[in-house]
């Protein structure tokens, strides 16, 4: 059982990290994870989101969660209409943690139990969280997920669990982590062959599973990694950009072919 | 060793010595749990994951997936790397494979029948039970069926020698229809073959129908090349004609609504501005339309005499040949309700003629023939066509077909056959019916006998992709764990039957192991055969750009005349609605409901996760009196159904679409008595030529059943009607 002092202890090792500071991405020496996910190929076929949960074993979303919106899914496909028939469209946005530069949910959290790690991302230390959700609360993306619930796993359907990820109790919050046990694993891979990790090595179960290849992920600390050069892309945005989160995910936009046949006709 | 029994010692000393080498390996010694050896498995290492190459479906899949594996365990699927159909990516089925696996409510033990056929009561026997009950209906068995999917490569070799010696039939399932667009194919380009569509090296797709990056024919491999053909600085484009979108539609840079019907219609009109406007500045459209009916034929299809027909303005029309013609290389598709017409194939055949029109063939970004199977690993065994259902059904029905013993494996034809057709009741004067799956579904359910399948990961096999990539592919399958249950693989089964009832010629093989090795030693030789074989487990297979391509024929074997009007079923006064059954990414055609991941999966157009819903465009609810989540009743012809009103812009005012997939009576836990089976409402009505179900013939009307029950969707509607949902996040472009 942890002692007084040790609780004690808890906020000062855990605020280092969590102050916020005027730099969003502040330099180190280690890696700034980020995604980049492009919306002209992006087709909202959802392999990404059962990739995910049976990466991270995520419990079953039944119909009546689903109703109550209490459904988790780390990684979810919202879909917007635009326009009105005959020339209404359906447009796609996967929407996962932003692991913000300035996260909303980290200065919020009373039992540090959300951080910004060395690594650039946003973690989530169940251990610590007792469920206030005023992360979840506090996130304007929506992507925290409190558990209502014990999550249960029919037997023998416990057996697909990945023993490299927590399965979450009743109580906390959870939310993407980029992976962060594959991140973790090639690391130590890469140190163990006394290289660094390579462009392109990491891929959280979403990215990897993408047939279009419409989520890119990789180091943007590495100015030469896809991940950079297509952050930088003219079609680059971040979601809710005015709030200033300083998101890890850059969205590119869909190309609309009009706007490039126009300019084809104009000669440019 | 004081103080220390012996056998103790030499448990710690293993444990010991497990910890330290996977300290070694992998994981740091704080994640590591200390087992012993003594009971693993060859190979297993305790806390160390396996991965193991394999496929992820029993036939139609042709996609080759890696399953990692821990302690004994299926833990995750992903594409194999490399493997050239769907080059290490997966979709959402791919990835539910696992919860196949593990589903509780899979079928552990043989099932003898107890109470009436269709009732679904049945008790649990032993394996040599079952075996004998086999072998003594099928050994005095007169016309017996194997009735499968359309299976591929060594599983088709193990019902031959059945077949053979019993003098039975085997009838070909298919759930989803390829018939019709291999029909349209042959006719058109002369390929035996179903023909590789090079989308990933396309300037421009034109797509009648063929939702490639959700359903048709190769999805997986379709949207990997998707993702090619959307990369700058050539980035191609796509223009989707159809009667209902499609999540191939939804992602295109146009959409054009089409009457159905009427798509063979509008292929034909482009074709005429392409022929009359001289739009590919030569004359390669000539010899084509020459050979089709030439272009005083074609003329009959000018923009401006189909516009009332096709629904489409005779400029969309211009623009829509203009565009295609000017962006080569241009790929015409045709796939979805386009082909589920009575003119479905003519409709295919004039959509496929824009190819050669063009010149669009034999060529990278066009379509290019594939290469024949190997003759030691067979292609797909052709479908057996609705109507030839229909016709056996009507022959059991009226006593002039008798079948002693039929055995059904991994298919459900009760439930995607229409009700019209009676198979069920069909499936009745067969005097012993055995059925073999991995779930119980509505035709196992009427069987005397039940015997458990293997899961996919749980077997050996090996098939042929089919489309292929432009080049030979054939897929091997391993199991990469033991099964959980008493189930046992379908090539075993075979091989057991017909070594019992024919002793004096045997199938050449004991095991579908065996056979599945032979057939790879006919494929790489003796010479290092153990070595080969090891090779093609680890990678998935064998690939090779070989293999005999049929040349295209000179000319298409088809004629503009024979493109008739569609025929639907229902009076337009009475049925004043087209009904629009479709797959979506989760279901496919309704074979993996059984799945809770899956069910779960909002499908991508709607967000509605769980039931059946009906799709109208706001105008059409609003004129019906109802609006999203009300219940309403869908009446065809030949039934109705109950579904939950889903309102949506981009549905076409005339049309009520209906997800296929739901409304089972008998599954599992998370599939049973959940929403509706369209199927069964269907009109039994066949594509003209292809003689496959016309699923998109069939009209409906929609009347409000005054209930009102909420939709399961991942998406908030901010609208007052909608009981106070939530209102949405609000998301800015930037």
């Amino acid at each position: 059982m942890a002692s007084a002092t040790d609780t004690a202890e808890l906020p000062v090792v855990a605020a280092a990290a969590t102050l916020p500071t005027d730099d969003p991405h502040p330099e180190t020496d280690g890696h700034r994870w980020g995604m980049v996910i492009d919306g002209d190929k992006c087709t909202g076929c959802q392999a990404c989101v059962v990739a995910c949960q049976s990466e991270n074993n995520l419990a079953l979303n039944e119909e009546n969660r689903v109703i109550e919106r209490r459904a988790k899914t780390w990684i979810r496909i919202e879909r917007y209409w635009e326009g009105e028939w005959p020339n209404a469209k359906a447009r796609f946005l996967p929407v996962l943690c932003q692991h913000c530069g300035n996260a909303p949910c980290e200065t919020v959290c009373p039992v540090w139990a959300t951080y910004h790690n060395p690594d650039g991302l946003n973690v989530q230390v169940y251990n610590r969280c007792i469920g206030t959700r005023f992360c979840a609360n506090a996130c304007p993306y929506s992507v925290r997920y409190f558990n209502f619930w014990e999550p249960e796993w029919p037997s023998p359907m416990d057996r697909q669990l990945n023993p490299d990820v927590t399965v979450r109790t009743k109580g906390i919050v959870e939310k993407c982590t980029f992976c962060i046990h594959r991140i973790n694993r090639t690391k130590r891979q890469a140190d163990r062959d006394g290289r660094p990790v390579a462009d392109g090595e990491v891929e959280p179960a979403c990215v990897q599973a993408c047939p279009t290849t419409a989520l890119v992920f990789g180091d943007l600390n590495d100015s030469e990694s896809k991940v950079s050069e297509l952050s930088h892309s003219k079609r680059a945005y971040s979601l809710l950009d005015a709030l200033g989160t300083a998101p890890a995910i850059t969205y590119l936009k869909k190309v609309d072919p009009s706007h490039v046949d126009e300019h084809e006709e104009h000669g440019h | 060793m004081s103080g220390i029994a012996r056998r103790r010692f030499l448990t710690g000393a293993a444990a010991l010595a497990g910890g330290a080498t996977v300290v070694a390996c992998a994981a740091p010694e704080r994640e590591s749990r200390v087992q012993s050896f003594v009971h693993s498995p060859e190979q297993t290492l305790p806390g160390q994951e396996l991965w193991f190459a394999t496929a992820c479906a029993h036939s139609t899949c042709g996609n080759s997936v890696v399953v990692r594996t821990v302690d004994g365990r299926a833990k995750k699927v992903e594409g194999t790397k490399g493997f050239p159909v769907n080059l290490g990516k997966t979709n959402v089925r791919g990835q539910a494979g696992v919860q196949s696996l593990y589903n509780p409510d899979r079928l552990k033990t043989p099932l003898r029948r107890r109470g009436t056929r269709g009732e679904g009561r049945f008790e649990a026997i032993g394996w040599p039970e079952a075996l004998d009950l086999l072998t003594e209906n099928f050994g005095a068995a007169r016309n017996p069926l194997v009735v499968t999917g359309p299976i591929s490569g060594t599983r088709l070799r193990v019902v031959a020698p059945f077949l053979a010696n019993s003098e039975g039939r085997h009838l070909v399932y298919e759930a989803q229809d390829t018939a019709t667009i291999r029909e349209a194919a042959r006719l058109i380009f002369g390929y035996p073959q179903l023909p590789h569509f090079d989308i990933a090296n396309a300037g421009a797709v034109l797509s009648f129908g063929a939702d490639f990056l959700g359903t048709w024919l190769s999805p997986v491999h379709y949207s990997t090349a998707y993702g090619k053909f959307r990369e700058e600085p050539n980035r191609g484009r796509l223009i989707q004609v159809e009667s209902h979108m499609s999540l191939t539609g939804a992602n295109a840079d146009r959409w054009v609504y089409v009457n159905p019907g009427h798509e063979g219609a509008l292929a034909l009109s482009i074709a005429q501005v392409i022929a009359a406007e001289n739009l590919t500045g030569d004359d390669r459209w000539f010899d084509p339309v020459n050979a089709v009916g030439g272009l005083d034929a074609l003329n009959a299809y000018a923009p401006e005499l189909t516009a009332a027909r096709t629904g489409v303005a005779p400029d969309t029309v211009r623009e829509l040949a203009r565009f295609f013609a000017t962006h080569p290389p241009a790929l015409a598709l045709a796939g979805g309700s386009a082909l589920a017409q009575t003119n479905g194939l003519d409709n295919a055949a004039a959509a496929l003629l824009l190819n050669r029109i063009v010149g669009s063939t034999g060529a990278a970004g066009g379509v290019r023939p594939n290469p024949a199977a190997p003759a030691a690993v067979p292609g797909s065994a052709a479908a057996t066509p609705f109507n030839q259902w229909g016709a056996l059904t009507t022959a059991l029905l009226d006593g002039s077909e008798t079948v002693d013993a039929a055995f059904f494996y991994d298919v459900d034809p009760v439930y995607g056959l229409p009700a019209s057709t009676r198979f069920a009741d069909a499936l009745g004067e067969m005097s012993f019916v055995v059925g073999m799956g991995t779930f119980l579904n509505e035709t196992l359910a009427r069987a005397d006998l039940v015997l458990p399948a293997t899961h996919p990961f749980e077997e050996w096999g090996d098939f042929v992709a089919d489309p292929a990539p432009n080049m030979e592919v054939v897929g091997y399958q391993q199991p990469v764990v033991t099964s959980w249950t008493a189930a046992r693989s379908f090539g075993d089964v075979m091989l057991a039957l017909t070594s019992e009832l024919f002793p004096d010629a045997p199938p050449p093989w004991t095991t579908m192991r065996d056979a599945v090795r032979d057939g790879a030693r006919a494929l790489i030789g003796d010479e290092g055969f153990d070595r080969g074989w090891i090779e093609l487990l680890r990678t998935g297979g064998r690939w090779q750009d070989g293999g005999d391509r049929e040349a295209q024929a000179d000319q298409p074997d088809w004629h503009i005349n024979l493109l008739a009007e569609p025929v639907f079923a229902g009076d337009t006064t009475e049925f004043d609605l087209h009904l629009i059954p479709f797959e979506n990414v989760a279901f496919g055609a309704g074979s993996e409901s059984a799945n809770p991941w899956l069910q779960a999966t909002p499908d991508p157009l709607t967000t509605v996760t769980w039931t059946t819903w009906a799709e109208l465009n706001p105008a059409t609810a609003q004129r019906l009196g109802v609006k999203r989540n009300d219940v309403v009743h869908v009446d065809t012809p030949d039934g109705t159904l109950r579904a939950r009103v889903y309102e949506a812009p981009v549905v076409p005012p005339d049309v009520v679409a209906v997800p296929i997939g739901q409304g089972r009576e008998f599954g599992t836990r998370w599939s049973v008595d959940r929403g509706a089976n369209v199927m069964q409402t269907l009109a039994a009505q066949a594509v003209a030529g292809s003689g496959t179900l016309a699923w998109g013939a069939t009209r409906a009307r929609v009347r409000p059943a005054g209930e009102h029950d909420r939709l399961p969707t991942l998406e908030v509607i901010e609208d007052p009607r909608n009981d106070g949902e939530a209102p949405p996040v609000r998301v800015t472009s930037g």
